[in-house]
């Protein structure tokens, strides 16, 4: 028993007991061993994760950069416009023919087209009409006029259908438009085209511009075949529903002989004396229905063959240097290493002085928090 | 924290474990005295130590300064033996002896002089009588009576305020007393 008495024992005491209670203590030599071995076989596995982090990272970044290289030369693909309907027209024409005497005038119905009184001041452009009394047609229809409506039936329109017609602009900006001018020359006979015309700029030979002709039903492969063997080729494509206004320029030969022979008719009838007028519009009517035919084989030749109008410049210097930083103009690979490079190129700084920053914060912070007292 | 400290701390934070090492000696016999007061066994206190180190290696990167690094490492300490006393039945340690292999010296059995047996005597009623302490009484009386930390050190590592420290002390004294006095250790 303790010489301490109760009353002695005051929480000072109590404290004064207590200290150095365990100032006998010695670790175990296993105890400390142990924590130590655990403590190495800790270390061993953090120093391996930031080497599989690293890794990791590196992985990502290359997954990272592919990917964008791939999104960036699919981007910059020349874009279709699709589709551009062009203008419809359907109305029926008429001649109008107005008796003044005996002459015939032909007068044009629209309001905003001036009155003629003689056909040689009626201009061919001028000629719109709009649907007319039909009082004013002969009721019989000639022997030609029956054979060409009959044809016109059986065949759609004078043996085919006339509907969509395709072309297309390009624009290429290039170092040596000669080179590229021959690739696609070469590049157009593997179809059924042809150069239709081209043109080199006067003062220079800077620029060169043309017309491919191609068959209709290959118009689609060559506008690809353009757009793969020229990466870096603006291609917009249009399309025009014609099939309207070939009826229209139809319907309007269809009204020109009908009025020509109303005028064959009336030449049995009119006194000698205006016979002469009379041919005069009998004349001017064939050069309307030429006007025409010329529209309609126009039209007839638009749909069997489509044209691509092209002009091939040269790239400026400075234009080199930006145009590095565009996708190459060589497909594949190849192709795809070089423009990876150039991703990379532009991509691995930022990312590194990003990076750089960040550490250099986050250190720098660490280091604060570390270094500061305590209260 | 001195230089040298801030040092070793960068250096194990970034995985080197002699740095770490060289940091925690100082601490570890304060850091096994502690593990064996809360898991009142050696083997338990082994493993709690273990625990513990490993924690305080992992936890070093996020190491704030806050705090000096001996209340950071006990708070550790203190939470690893209190998780695993939840996890684990207490073994009370049975006999003197075998709180003597876990490191405490027994009371030398021969003749000395009476007042140093009786403090011995005194010394082993009082770790029985902590042992006895509710966990968070004991963790409190522990830090303040034995190792010396402050009021606001204590209700930092323990998470409390400073009034709850104070309180925690001071029924922790109380039952020390009564259970000294039940014991007969007291005239």
């Amino acid at each position: 028993m303790n010489n301490i008495r109760l009353n002695d024992l005051n929480d000072e005491k109590i404290s004064e007991l207590l200290k150095g209670l365990d100032d006998d203590i010695q670790v175990p030599l296993d105890v400390s061993a142990a924590w130590r071995r655990a403590v190495r076989k800790e270390a061993a596995s953090i120093r391996f994760l930031p080497r599989l982090r690293r890794w990791g990272e590196m992985a990502a970044a290359i997954v990272l950069m592919v990917g964008l290289t791939f999104l960036w030369r699919g981007a910059l693909k020349p874009q279709s416009h699709g589709d551009q309907a062009g203008p419809a027209q359907s109305e029926k024409y008429i001649y109008i023919l107005q008796e003044e005497g005996a002459a015939m005038t032909l007068l044009a119905s629209d309001s905003s087209l001036a009155e003629t009184n003689g056909t040689d001041d009626i201009d061919e452009e001028t000629l719109t009409f709009t649907t007319a009394d039909e009082n004013v047609l002969p009721k019989e229809e000639s022997a030609d006029v029956k054979m060409m409506l009959a044809a016109k039936a059986d065949t759609g329109a004078y043996g085919f259908s006339p509907e969509i017609v395709k072309y297309a602009y390009a624009d290429l900006s290039v170092k040596d438009p000669g080179e590229t001018h021959s690739q696609m020359h070469a590049l157009v006979k593997n179809f059924d085209a042809y150069i239709e015309s081209e043109e080199y700029a006067q003062d220079d030979d800077s620029s060169i511009s043309g017309r491919i002709r191609v068959r209709a039903d290959q118009f689609e492969e060559m506008a690809d075949a353009l757009k793969n063997r020229f990466k870096g080729i603006e291609l917009n494509v249009f399309e025009e529903d014609i099939s309207t206004l070939y009826r229209d320029g139809s319907e309007r030969l269809e009204a020109a002989y009908r009025a020509i022979e109303e005028l064959t008719r009336r030449l049995e009838t009119v006194p000698e004396a205006e016979i002469a007028a009379l041919y005069d519009q009998i004349n001017r009517m064939y050069d309307d229905i030429d006007l025409f035919r010329g529209e309609q084989n126009a039209y007839l030749a638009d749909t069997q063959y489509s044209t691509v109008f092209y002009t091939i410049r040269q790239r400026a210097a400075l234009g080199s240097f930006v145009a590095f930083f565009r996708p190459s103009e060589t497909g594949g690979l190849a192709g795809f290493a070089l423009d990876f490079v150039k991703v990379a190129l532009v991509l691995l700084p930022v990312i590194a002085l990003t990076a750089y920053i960040a550490i250099r914060h986050a250190n720098m912070a660490q280091r604060k928090k570390l270094y500061r007292q305590p209260a | 924290m001195d230089t040298q400290q801030l040092e070793l701390i960068e250096l194990a934070a970034k995985g080197d474990s002699q740095a770490f090492e060289r940091l925690v000696m100082p601490h570890e016999k304060m850091m096994y005295a502690l593990a064996l007061r809360m898991c009142q066994n050696p083997e338990d206190a082994k493993d709690c130590m273990q625990d513990a180190m490993i924690r305080i290696f992992r936890s070093l990167p996020t190491f704030r300064g806050d705090s000096s690094i001996s209340t950071w490492i006990y708070r550790i300490v203190n939470n690893t033996c209190l998780d695993s006393h939840r996890r684990k039945k207490v073994r009370r340690a049975e006999s003197l002896e075998e709180l003597d292999e876990a490191g405490w010296t027994a009371p030398d059995p021969s003749p000395g002089p009476q007042e140093e047996l009786e403090r011995q005597s005194l010394k082993s009623a009082l770790s029985r009588g902590i042992s006895l302490l509710p966990d968070n009484i004991r963790s409190a009386v522990v830090m303040r009576d034995i190792h010396g930390f402050s009021y606001e050190e204590i209700a930092e590592t323990l998470d409390i305020n400073i009034g709850t420290v104070k309180s925690r002390i001071n029924r922790g004294r109380e039952r020390l007393r009564n259970f000294l006095i039940e014991t007969g250790e007291l005239d």
